[in-house]
């Protein structure tokens, strides 16, 4: 068993495009190198567009690195017995509108390779798990935030995964949503699965983390661990106001 | 094969859930009914008109879903990023297309079945008892709109655009019904630059008028056994190189 979740060595992504002859570049991240320890709540804190999506993306294998290299749990990626071990948690629920909360995760129990004679028994334990028993029939099309976040939970975590990847899994939640996850990030990492999250939400990220990493402009201004910004007055808050930049173009407020 | 199976599932209602599947289809029946009102006019030939309607209007209709369905089958699922939830499990891409590609010909297959079904009651009320070439007819329509959805979704995934995918296709299923024209003029063609190009075209196009069954079960002598092995080989062969490239482009496709 690795020690080491997660590690990225001198990764680097850059999007090419062209368009009637005009081309053009924009470096997502670059000399990225990042270890998460197994059993370790990571998160990876930015501003919008600082590369924490494309990171998560070069992680899972979505995208790949046009530099360096990506291990996730021994193992180079892409890697599809890696995968058989990750939960994926999207920003977004990108679930099918198509389909009912229970279809979706009988179609991700499958591709989970979850045997088929405990599938069924499995999604109904999720759907208990999650809070979902009453709605799973409903479509997808009709449910709310709150419940398509739940069904995209149950999605991540259904084949028990060993590690757990989070994109932004509080933007946009209610309050009472947003303790939930801390808490399912706390009963994760008490059954020593390791965790990393993405988000821009200080709070959320000096509560649960043991260590996080500050992404600025696609590379990794800053890590710290949990007891260099614990009990300190303003200590996340002012690491990551002094580690960050802005890369979408958006000056100051001038309030003067 | 379970996660292909699944997707293959997966895709197959949530096509037919869709309001577009399920509007076409709706047109398609009321256009069978049609057809028995049109053959009034024609009342020495009544029960041939109703059968070349009927059965054009199954290929009409299956070519629609089959184009409309396949050109969306990923572009959408890349549009709603859905597809990045199904790649970030242990999902080989080529069956992530496959089992959406099966998935959409079965829905297409099962509204050509319905129309089929209606169209034979149809007949049967007009005493037509023809069931083993109908069927074959039918077949050869299905295999057709096999090749179109195949190449309607490789063009898809070329061209990254539904609209454009859509027009390429349709040019394409025109020109599939003139490729031995395309290769007569080839062959009567003096200049190299012309005949090579046409020959060309003639062979990447897929060969529709071979699937067209239906315009000459009359004729005596009908097509024969090797006919329809041709025919299936001649299917079984371009549904698999679109799919394969579509599967080769995808795999090279950041989601």
């Amino acid at each position: 068993m690795p020690s080491i979740a997660i590690r990225l060595k001198g990764v680097a992504k850059v999007y090419r495009r062209s368009h009637l002859g005009r081309s053009t570049q924009t470096v997502a991240v670059s000399d990225l190198d990042l270890e998460v320890a197994v059993g370790e709540v990571f998160g990876l804190l930015g501003l919008n567009g600082s590369g924490k999506t494309t990171t998560i993306k070069i992680i899972l294998g979505l995208q790949s690195a046009t530099q360096g290299t990506v291990e996730v749990l021994g193992r180079p990626m892409p890697d599809l017995e890696t995968l058989a071990k990750i939960g994926y948690m999207p920003e977004a629920a990108c679930l099918n509108p198509a389909l009912s909360g229970r279809e979706a995760l009988r179609l991700f129990a499958a591709l989970s390779r979850i045997p088929s004679a405990q599938r069924e028994k499995r999604v109904d334990q999720m759907l208990e798990r999650v809070g979902m028993a009453s709605g799973a029939d409903q479509r997808i099309a009709e449910y709310s935030k709150g419940m398509l976040q739940r069904i995209s939970l149950a999605q991540a975590l259904i084949h028990e995964p060993e590690l757990v990847i989070m994109d932004e899994p509080v933007t946009g939640l209610d309050p009472l949503a947003i303790k939930e996850v801390r808490a399912l990030v706390l009963w994760l990492k008490a059954r020593g699965k390791t965790v990393l999250f993405s988000s821009h939400d200080i709070s959320e990220v000096e509560q649960v983390c043991d260590r996080i990493g500050i992404l600025s402009r696609g590379k990794l201004a800053r890590v710290m661990r949990h007891d260099e910004w614990a009990g300190r007055p303003g200590g996340l808050e002012d690491a990551f106001a002094g580690a960050v930049a802005r890369a979408d173009g958006v000056g100051e407020l001038r309030l003067a | 094969m379970d996660s292909l199976k699944s997707i293959a599932a997966c895709s197959f209602k949530e096509i037919l859930r869709q309001k577009t599947y399920l509007v076409v289809l709706l047109f398609g029946l009321i256009l069978l009914g049609g057809a028995l009102i049109v053959s009034v006019l024609a009342q020495q030939e009544r029960l041939r008109m109703i059968i070349d309607l009927g059965l054009a209007t199954g290929e009409l209709i299956g070519l629609v879903l089959a184009v409309f369905t396949s050109v969306n089958l990923i572009l959408r699922e890349l549009e709603s990023r859905t597809v990045q939830l199904v790649l970030a499990h242990p999902v080989p891409r080529s069956h992530y297309i496959l089992g959406r590609f099966l998935g959409a010909w079965a829905a297409v297959a099962c509204a050509m079945a319905l129309m089929a079904a209606l169209h034979l009651g149809l007949l049967a009320l007009y005493g037509w008892r023809g069931a083993g070439v109908y069927v074959l007819a039918w077949l050869c329509m299905l295999a057709k709109t096999a090749v179109m959805a195949a190449l309607a979704l490789l063009l898809s995934l070329t061209l990254s655009s539904p609209a454009a995918a859509m027009a390429f296709t349709l040019f394409l299923w025109l020109l599939g019904h003139f490729t031995a024209e395309m290769q007569f003029l080839a062959e009567r063609s003096g200049s190299f630059l012309i005949k090579w190009p046409l020959l060309l075209a003639a062979f990447a196009t897929p060969d529709l008028a071979r699937f067209d069954y239906r315009d000459f079960w009359n004729a005596a002598p009908g097509p024969d056994a090797p006919w329809f092995l041709w025919l299936a080989l001649y299917t079984a062969a371009y549904v698999s190189t679109a799919l394969a490239l579509s599967c080769q482009i995808f795999s090279q496709k950041e989601v």
